[in-house]
Protein backbone atom coordinates (compact mmCIF):
# COMPACT_ATOMS: atom_id res chain seq x y z
CA UNK A 1 0.00 0.00 0.00
CA UNK A 2 2.56 2.20 0.55
CA UNK A 3 4.08 2.32 -2.42
CA UNK A 4 1.07 2.81 -3.88
CA UNK A 5 0.08 5.63 -2.36
CA UNK A 6 2.57 7.87 -4.55
CA UNK A 7 1.24 6.53 -7.74
CA UNK A 8 -2.53 7.61 -6.70
CA UNK A 9 -0.84 11.58 -5.48
CA UNK A 10 0.36 11.85 -8.67
CA UNK A 11 -2.40 11.00 -10.30
CA UNK A 12 -4.45 12.89 -8.91
CA UNK A 13 -2.48 15.82 -9.32
CA UNK A 14 -2.56 14.83 -12.68
CA UNK A 15 -6.24 14.79 -12.72
CA UNK A 16 -6.41 18.40 -11.37
CA UNK A 17 -3.81 20.03 -13.57
CA UNK A 18 -5.84 19.23 -16.65
CA UNK A 19 -9.02 19.98 -15.01
CA UNK A 20 -9.16 22.42 -12.25
CA UNK A 21 -5.97 24.29 -12.47
CA UNK A 22 -5.92 26.22 -15.45
CA UNK A 23 -8.71 28.45 -13.95
CA UNK A 24 -6.43 28.90 -11.75
CA UNK A 25 -3.66 30.76 -13.31
CA UNK A 26 -1.95 33.79 -12.08
CA UNK A 27 -1.36 36.47 -14.82
CA UNK A 28 -2.03 33.18 -17.14
CA UNK A 29 0.64 30.86 -15.72
CA UNK A 30 -0.49 27.19 -14.35
CA UNK A 31 2.22 25.44 -11.96
CA UNK A 32 3.00 22.04 -12.44
CA UNK A 33 1.68 19.93 -9.79
CA UNK A 34 3.06 17.05 -11.03
CA UNK A 35 6.79 18.43 -10.68
CA UNK A 36 5.79 19.72 -6.99
CA UNK A 37 4.34 16.37 -6.09
CA UNK A 38 7.57 14.61 -7.45
CA UNK A 39 9.80 17.34 -5.91
CA UNK A 40 7.97 16.64 -2.21
CA UNK A 41 8.25 12.88 -3.04
CA UNK A 42 11.93 12.67 -3.92
CA UNK A 43 13.40 11.76 -0.56
CA UNK A 44 10.62 9.39 0.66
CA UNK A 45 9.62 8.01 -2.22
CA UNK A 46 11.22 4.05 -3.78
CA UNK A 47 13.27 5.01 -7.55
CA UNK A 48 10.66 2.58 -9.20
CA UNK A 49 7.29 3.84 -7.42
CA UNK A 50 8.36 7.30 -8.45
CA UNK A 51 9.44 6.70 -12.10
CA UNK A 52 5.97 4.96 -12.82
CA UNK A 53 4.36 8.12 -10.89
CA UNK A 54 6.62 10.44 -13.40
CA UNK A 55 5.66 8.26 -16.30
CA UNK A 56 1.80 8.08 -15.34
CA UNK A 57 1.50 11.96 -14.43
CA UNK A 58 3.18 12.37 -18.01
CA UNK A 59 0.60 10.40 -19.78
CA UNK A 60 -2.35 12.05 -18.59
CA UNK A 61 -0.42 15.43 -18.83
CA UNK A 62 -0.29 13.61 -22.73
CA UNK A 63 -3.65 13.11 -23.36
CA UNK A 64 -4.69 16.39 -23.33
CA UNK A 65 -1.26 18.25 -24.34
CA UNK A 66 -0.15 18.63 -28.62
CA UNK A 67 2.31 16.23 -28.84
CA UNK A 68 1.44 11.88 -27.88
CA UNK A 69 4.59 11.19 -24.89
CA UNK A 70 6.50 14.17 -24.61
CA UNK A 71 5.29 14.73 -21.26
CA UNK A 72 6.13 11.23 -20.41
CA UNK A 73 9.49 11.26 -21.51
CA UNK A 74 10.54 14.57 -19.93
CA UNK A 75 9.12 14.23 -16.69
CA UNK A 76 11.12 11.00 -16.63
CA UNK A 77 14.37 12.96 -17.76
CA UNK A 78 13.88 15.51 -15.00
CA UNK A 79 12.70 13.34 -12.39
CA UNK A 80 16.11 11.14 -13.53
CA UNK A 81 18.06 14.10 -13.33
CA UNK A 82 16.78 14.71 -9.67
CA UNK A 83 17.62 11.32 -8.20
CA UNK A 84 21.12 10.59 -9.79
CA UNK A 85 22.80 13.61 -9.95
CA UNK A 86 20.42 15.98 -7.37
CA UNK A 87 20.42 14.30 -4.47
CA UNK A 88 23.88 13.17 -4.80
CA UNK A 89 25.18 16.59 -4.86
CA UNK A 90 22.38 18.29 -2.42
CA UNK A 91 21.70 17.63 1.11
CA UNK A 92 18.65 15.33 1.70
CA UNK A 93 15.60 15.66 4.53
CA UNK A 94 16.72 19.61 4.33
CA UNK A 95 13.90 21.83 3.69
CA UNK A 96 15.65 23.76 1.53
CA UNK A 97 16.44 21.36 -0.69
CA UNK A 98 12.82 20.70 -1.77
CA UNK A 99 12.80 24.14 -2.52
CA UNK A 100 15.69 24.17 -5.20
CA UNK A 101 14.70 20.92 -6.78
CA UNK A 102 11.41 22.44 -7.59
CA UNK A 103 12.35 26.22 -8.93
CA UNK A 104 15.24 24.35 -10.94
CA UNK A 105 13.23 21.50 -12.13
CA UNK A 106 11.06 23.30 -13.39
CA UNK A 107 13.85 25.46 -15.41
CA UNK A 108 15.14 21.88 -16.66
CA UNK A 109 11.56 20.27 -17.48
CA UNK A 110 10.86 23.74 -19.60
CA UNK A 111 13.98 23.25 -20.94
CA UNK A 112 14.01 19.75 -21.83
CA UNK A 113 10.35 20.06 -23.42
CA UNK A 114 11.10 23.30 -25.23
CA UNK A 115 14.33 21.49 -26.89
CA UNK A 116 12.83 18.09 -27.33
CA UNK A 117 9.09 19.76 -29.06
CA UNK A 118 11.37 22.33 -31.11
CA UNK A 119 13.81 18.95 -32.51
CA UNK A 120 10.80 16.69 -32.51
CA UNK A 121 7.68 18.41 -33.75
CA UNK A 122 9.33 21.85 -34.59
CA UNK A 123 7.20 23.72 -32.74
CA UNK A 124 8.35 26.92 -31.27
CA UNK A 125 8.18 27.24 -27.40
CA UNK A 126 10.94 29.45 -26.84
CA UNK A 127 9.33 32.18 -26.29
CA UNK A 128 7.15 31.68 -23.33
CA UNK A 129 10.73 29.99 -22.10
CA UNK A 130 12.62 32.93 -22.49
CA UNK A 131 9.96 34.83 -20.96
CA UNK A 132 9.15 36.61 -17.44
CA UNK A 133 6.32 33.92 -17.27
CA UNK A 134 8.70 31.29 -16.61
CA UNK A 135 10.42 33.08 -13.62
CA UNK A 136 6.96 33.58 -12.72
CA UNK A 137 6.10 29.65 -13.38
CA UNK A 138 9.35 28.84 -11.02
CA UNK A 139 8.31 30.88 -8.51
CA UNK A 140 4.60 29.97 -7.75
CA UNK A 141 5.69 25.83 -8.05
CA UNK A 142 8.65 26.74 -5.64
CA UNK A 143 6.16 28.29 -3.44
CA UNK A 144 3.76 25.28 -3.79
CA UNK A 145 6.48 23.11 -2.66
CA UNK A 146 7.31 25.49 0.29
CA UNK A 147 4.10 25.29 1.65
CA UNK A 148 3.07 21.37 0.95
CA UNK A 149 6.62 20.21 0.93
CA UNK A 150 7.13 21.82 4.37
CA UNK A 151 3.84 20.06 5.50
CA UNK A 152 4.90 17.09 4.76
CA UNK A 153 8.18 17.04 6.05
CA UNK A 154 6.44 18.50 9.34
CA UNK A 155 4.20 15.01 9.03
CA UNK A 156 7.28 12.45 8.95
CA UNK A 157 9.23 13.63 11.13
CA UNK A 158 6.73 14.20 14.00
CA UNK A 159 5.86 10.43 13.01
CA UNK A 160 9.37 9.56 13.21
CA UNK A 161 9.80 11.08 16.93
CA UNK A 162 6.79 9.23 17.77
CA UNK A 163 7.61 5.94 16.32
CA UNK A 164 11.35 6.55 18.21
CA UNK A 165 9.38 6.76 21.59
CA UNK A 166 7.36 3.94 21.18
CA UNK B 1 -74.56 66.28 55.61
CA UNK B 2 -75.38 69.04 53.18
CA UNK B 3 -71.72 68.39 51.59
CA UNK B 4 -72.65 64.85 51.39
CA UNK B 5 -75.77 65.28 49.63
CA UNK B 6 -74.09 67.85 47.26
CA UNK B 7 -71.37 65.48 46.22
CA UNK B 8 -73.84 62.86 45.63
CA UNK B 9 -76.03 64.83 43.54
CA UNK B 10 -72.40 65.93 41.23
CA UNK B 11 -71.72 62.49 41.48
CA UNK B 12 -75.20 61.04 39.92
CA UNK B 13 -75.42 63.77 37.60
CA UNK B 14 -71.83 62.79 35.92
CA UNK B 15 -72.35 59.90 35.66
CA UNK B 16 -75.67 60.31 33.80
CA UNK B 17 -73.54 62.34 31.03
CA UNK B 18 -70.58 59.84 30.76
CA UNK B 19 -73.69 56.93 30.06
CA UNK B 20 -75.71 59.79 28.00
CA UNK B 21 -72.62 59.90 25.88
CA UNK B 22 -71.90 56.17 25.78
CA UNK B 23 -74.89 55.48 24.64
CA UNK B 24 -75.03 58.33 21.90
CA UNK B 25 -71.59 57.07 20.81
CA UNK B 26 -72.34 53.28 20.40
CA UNK B 27 -76.02 53.83 18.79
CA UNK B 28 -74.52 56.68 16.49
CA UNK B 29 -76.28 56.25 13.04
CA UNK B 30 -72.99 55.97 10.99
CA UNK B 31 -72.57 52.60 12.74
CA UNK B 32 -68.67 51.84 10.83
CA UNK B 33 -65.49 51.08 12.54
CA UNK B 34 -64.21 54.26 11.39
CA UNK B 35 -67.10 56.18 12.82
CA UNK B 36 -67.34 55.15 15.93
CA UNK B 37 -66.90 58.37 17.28
CA UNK B 38 -64.60 60.08 20.38
CA UNK B 39 -65.37 56.60 22.13
CA UNK B 40 -63.64 54.23 19.39
CA UNK B 41 -60.98 57.00 19.33
CA UNK B 42 -60.39 56.41 22.81
CA UNK B 43 -60.85 52.50 22.84
CA UNK B 44 -59.38 51.76 19.39
CA UNK B 45 -55.55 52.09 20.12
CA UNK B 46 -55.97 50.45 23.93
CA UNK B 47 -57.97 47.32 22.07
CA UNK B 48 -55.61 46.85 19.35
CA UNK B 49 -52.37 47.02 21.68
CA UNK B 50 -54.18 44.18 23.82
CA UNK B 51 -54.68 42.52 21.17
CA UNK B 52 -51.04 42.18 20.13
CA UNK B 53 -50.13 41.53 23.15
CA UNK B 54 -52.65 38.73 23.42
CA UNK B 55 -51.48 37.16 20.22
CA UNK B 56 -48.20 37.20 20.70
CA UNK B 57 -48.69 35.17 24.12
CA UNK B 58 -51.10 33.08 22.15
CA UNK B 59 -48.50 32.58 20.04
CA UNK B 60 -45.46 31.75 22.36
CA UNK B 61 -47.53 28.96 24.42
CA UNK B 62 -48.93 27.20 20.87
CA UNK B 63 -44.83 27.45 19.83
CA UNK B 64 -44.00 25.43 22.51
CA UNK B 65 -47.03 23.13 22.96
CA UNK B 66 -46.53 22.33 19.16
CA UNK B 67 -42.92 22.38 19.11
CA UNK B 68 -42.41 18.87 18.53
CA UNK B 69 -44.68 19.11 15.59
CA UNK B 70 -42.91 22.46 14.37
CA UNK B 71 -39.44 20.41 13.97
CA UNK B 72 -40.73 17.61 11.87
CA UNK B 73 -42.66 20.38 9.39
CA UNK B 74 -39.01 22.23 9.47
CA UNK B 75 -37.20 18.58 8.41
CA UNK B 76 -39.71 17.96 5.80
CA UNK B 77 -39.65 21.35 4.47
CA UNK B 78 -36.01 21.61 4.49
CA UNK B 79 -35.69 18.30 2.24
CA UNK B 80 -38.72 19.49 -0.24
CA UNK B 81 -36.47 22.57 -0.48
CA UNK B 82 -33.21 20.50 -1.43
CA UNK B 83 -35.32 18.45 -3.69
CA UNK B 84 -36.40 21.59 -5.20
CA UNK B 85 -33.00 23.04 -5.91
CA UNK B 86 -31.57 19.72 -7.45
CA UNK B 87 -34.56 20.18 -9.92
CA UNK B 88 -33.80 23.25 -10.42
CA UNK B 89 -30.62 23.18 -11.14
CA UNK B 90 -31.27 20.65 -13.57
CA UNK B 91 -33.93 23.24 -14.98
CA UNK B 92 -31.27 26.02 -15.42
CA UNK B 93 -28.67 23.16 -17.20
CA UNK B 94 -31.39 22.55 -20.10
CA UNK B 95 -32.60 26.13 -20.36
CA UNK B 96 -28.49 27.19 -21.12
CA UNK B 97 -28.61 24.47 -23.68
CA UNK B 98 -31.88 25.33 -24.90
CA UNK B 99 -30.67 29.26 -25.44
CA UNK B 100 -27.35 27.79 -26.96
CA UNK B 101 -29.54 25.73 -29.58
CA UNK B 102 -31.62 28.39 -30.24
CA UNK B 103 -28.84 30.87 -31.42
CA UNK B 104 -27.53 27.84 -33.39
CA UNK B 105 -30.56 27.75 -35.49
CA UNK B 106 -30.84 31.91 -35.44
CA UNK B 107 -27.10 31.25 -37.09
CA UNK B 108 -27.94 28.42 -39.51
CA UNK B 109 -31.34 29.68 -40.67
CA UNK B 110 -29.01 33.40 -41.32
CA UNK B 111 -26.19 31.98 -42.55
CA UNK B 112 -26.29 28.04 -43.55
CA UNK B 113 -24.05 26.77 -40.83
CA UNK B 114 -24.37 23.28 -39.85
CA UNK B 115 -22.92 22.76 -35.70
CA UNK B 116 -22.36 19.87 -33.65
CA UNK B 117 -22.36 20.81 -30.14
CA UNK B 118 -19.45 19.29 -27.71
CA UNK B 119 -18.16 19.75 -24.15
CA UNK B 120 -14.87 20.55 -23.12
CA UNK B 121 -13.54 17.54 -21.15
CA UNK B 122 -9.76 18.79 -20.29
CA UNK B 123 -7.57 21.36 -20.89
CA UNK B 124 -4.07 21.41 -21.97
CA UNK B 125 -2.10 21.14 -18.75
CA UNK B 126 1.05 23.50 -19.46
CA UNK B 127 1.78 27.00 -20.03
CA UNK B 128 2.96 26.33 -23.96
CA UNK B 129 -0.09 25.75 -25.73
CA UNK B 130 -3.36 26.85 -25.06
CA UNK B 131 -5.89 24.10 -26.44
CA UNK B 132 -8.50 21.83 -24.82
CA UNK B 133 -9.96 18.46 -25.76
CA UNK B 134 -13.65 18.01 -26.68
CA UNK B 135 -15.68 14.77 -26.43
CA UNK B 136 -17.11 14.41 -30.22
CA UNK B 137 -14.59 13.13 -32.74
CA UNK B 138 -14.89 11.56 -36.19
CA UNK B 139 -17.83 9.65 -35.38
CA UNK B 140 -19.51 12.70 -34.75
CA UNK B 141 -18.31 14.19 -38.20
CA UNK B 142 -15.45 16.30 -36.60
CA UNK B 143 -12.80 17.18 -38.87
CA UNK B 144 -9.08 19.03 -38.80
CA UNK B 145 -9.49 22.42 -39.36
CA UNK B 146 -12.87 22.85 -38.58
CA UNK B 147 -13.77 26.41 -36.85
CA UNK B 148 -14.78 26.25 -32.99
CA UNK B 149 -17.41 28.99 -32.38
CA UNK B 150 -19.17 29.86 -29.04
CA UNK B 151 -21.57 32.50 -28.16
CA UNK B 152 -23.13 33.25 -31.54
CA UNK B 153 -20.65 33.79 -34.04
CA UNK B 154 -17.13 34.46 -31.40
CA UNK B 155 -14.15 32.19 -33.43
CA UNK B 156 -13.05 30.78 -30.22
CA UNK B 157 -10.43 28.49 -32.11
CA UNK B 158 -10.24 25.60 -34.79
CA UNK B 159 -9.83 21.16 -34.73
CA UNK B 160 -6.36 20.48 -34.38
CA UNK B 161 -6.64 16.68 -34.04
CA UNK B 162 -9.34 14.24 -34.37
CA UNK B 163 -9.50 10.67 -32.65
CA UNK B 164 -12.92 8.85 -32.90
CA UNK B 165 -14.51 10.19 -29.71
CA UNK B 166 -12.74 13.35 -29.03
CA UNK B 167 -10.92 16.26 -30.49
CA UNK B 168 -7.98 18.64 -29.37
CA UNK B 169 -9.07 22.06 -30.00
CA UNK B 170 -6.25 25.00 -30.59
CA UNK B 171 -7.50 28.14 -29.07
CA UNK B 172 -7.43 31.36 -30.86
CA UNK B 173 -4.88 32.69 -28.55
CA UNK B 174 -2.48 29.92 -29.28
CA UNK B 175 0.89 30.46 -31.01
CA UNK B 176 -0.05 28.54 -33.95
CA UNK B 177 -3.48 30.15 -34.33
CA UNK B 178 -3.35 31.93 -37.71
CA UNK B 179 -6.64 33.69 -39.40
CA UNK B 180 -7.12 36.10 -42.43
CA UNK B 181 -9.50 38.79 -41.16
CA UNK B 182 -11.09 42.67 -41.85
CA UNK B 183 -10.18 44.90 -39.14
CA UNK B 184 -12.77 47.67 -38.71
CA UNK B 185 -15.70 49.49 -40.74
CA UNK B 186 -13.12 49.81 -43.70
CA UNK B 187 -12.07 46.65 -43.90
CA UNK B 188 -8.73 46.42 -43.99
CA UNK B 189 -7.16 42.93 -44.35
CA UNK B 190 -4.84 41.60 -42.04
CA UNK B 191 -3.50 38.25 -40.70
CA UNK B 192 -4.64 37.25 -36.95
CA UNK B 193 -1.87 35.67 -35.14
CA UNK B 194 -2.21 34.11 -31.21
CA UNK B 195 0.46 34.54 -28.99
CA UNK B 196 0.16 32.45 -26.53
CA UNK B 197 0.23 34.15 -23.08
CA UNK B 198 0.92 37.15 -24.72
CA UNK B 199 -1.79 39.31 -26.38
CA UNK B 200 -2.62 38.25 -29.57
CA UNK B 201 -1.61 40.33 -32.37
CA UNK B 202 -2.46 41.45 -36.07
CA UNK B 203 0.40 41.16 -38.67
CA UNK B 204 1.06 42.65 -42.06
CA UNK B 205 -1.35 45.84 -40.89
CA UNK B 206 0.59 49.05 -43.45
CA UNK B 207 1.33 52.04 -41.26
CA UNK B 208 -0.85 54.44 -43.39
CA UNK B 209 -3.73 53.00 -42.84
CA UNK B 210 -5.52 54.27 -39.99
CA UNK B 211 -7.01 51.45 -36.88
CA UNK B 212 -8.31 52.81 -33.92
CA UNK B 213 -8.41 51.25 -30.62
CA UNK B 214 -12.50 49.45 -30.45
CA UNK B 215 -12.25 48.30 -34.23
CA UNK B 216 -13.64 45.20 -34.60
CA UNK B 217 -12.13 42.11 -36.07
CA UNK B 218 -13.57 39.43 -38.18
CA UNK B 219 -12.64 36.92 -40.50
CA UNK B 220 -12.36 37.50 -43.84
CA UNK B 221 -12.29 34.21 -45.55
CA UNK B 222 -10.18 34.65 -48.02
CA UNK B 223 -7.56 31.37 -46.79
CA UNK B 224 -10.38 29.29 -47.04
CA UNK B 225 -9.99 28.15 -43.56
CA UNK B 226 -12.91 29.90 -41.75
CA UNK B 227 -16.56 31.50 -43.15
CA UNK B 228 -16.25 34.75 -43.59
CA UNK B 229 -17.82 36.94 -40.73
CA UNK B 230 -16.94 35.42 -37.86
CA UNK B 231 -16.19 37.64 -35.25
CA UNK B 232 -12.75 37.23 -33.29
CA UNK B 233 -12.49 40.36 -31.03
CA UNK B 234 -11.17 44.18 -31.16
CA UNK B 235 -8.13 46.14 -31.69
CA UNK B 236 -6.42 47.14 -28.18
CA UNK B 237 -3.76 49.02 -28.93
CA UNK B 238 -1.99 50.32 -31.71
CA UNK B 239 1.68 51.30 -32.17
CA UNK B 240 2.39 53.00 -35.22
CA UNK B 241 6.47 52.88 -35.37
CA UNK B 242 8.60 55.67 -37.38
CA UNK B 243 10.57 54.45 -40.79
CA UNK B 244 8.76 50.46 -40.46
CA UNK B 245 6.15 48.98 -43.10
CA UNK B 246 3.44 47.75 -40.57
CA UNK B 247 1.89 48.92 -37.65
CA UNK B 248 1.94 46.40 -34.45
CA UNK B 249 -1.63 46.22 -33.43
CA UNK B 250 -2.68 44.16 -30.46
CA UNK B 251 -6.07 42.07 -30.25
CA UNK B 252 -8.26 41.78 -27.49
CA UNK B 253 -9.80 38.71 -27.56
CA UNK B 254 -14.01 38.37 -25.86
CA UNK B 255 -13.37 35.22 -24.20
CA UNK B 256 -10.17 33.59 -22.17
CA UNK B 257 -10.43 29.85 -23.45
CA UNK B 258 -10.11 28.45 -19.84
CA UNK B 259 -13.52 29.81 -19.22
CA UNK B 260 -15.09 27.46 -21.99
CA UNK B 261 -17.36 24.73 -20.89
CA UNK B 262 -18.97 23.97 -24.54
CA UNK B 263 -18.62 24.63 -27.65
CA UNK B 264 -19.78 24.44 -31.34
CA UNK B 265 -18.43 23.11 -34.19
CA UNK B 266 -19.43 24.28 -37.88
CA UNK B 267 -19.25 21.43 -40.02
Amino acid sequence: MRKILPVIFIFILALLQITVVPKLAIFGVKPNLILVGLSILLFTGNFLTLVFSAALGGLVYDASDYFWGLNTVVFILTFLIFWLLGKKYVASHHFLSLLSFSILGTAIFNFLYTSLSYLLFHYNFFDYFLSWRQLLEMAINGALTFVFGGLFLLGTNIKKEHAAKF
Amino acid sequence: MRKNQRAKKISLFLAVIVCGLILFAVTGEKSSAANQGWVGQILNPVHGYLLRVTDTLADVFSGILNSENLKKENEKLLIQNQTLKSILSGYVEIKAENETLREALKIKSRQNFDFILADVISRSPLNFSQSFTINQGTSGEIKAGQAVIWAGQVLVGEVRDVASDSSEIRAASDGEFRAAVFVGESRTEAVFKGNGLEPAQLDLVPAKVNISVGDRIITSGLDKKFPRGLYLGEVKRVKNLEGKVFQEVEVGLPFHWNELEEVLIIR
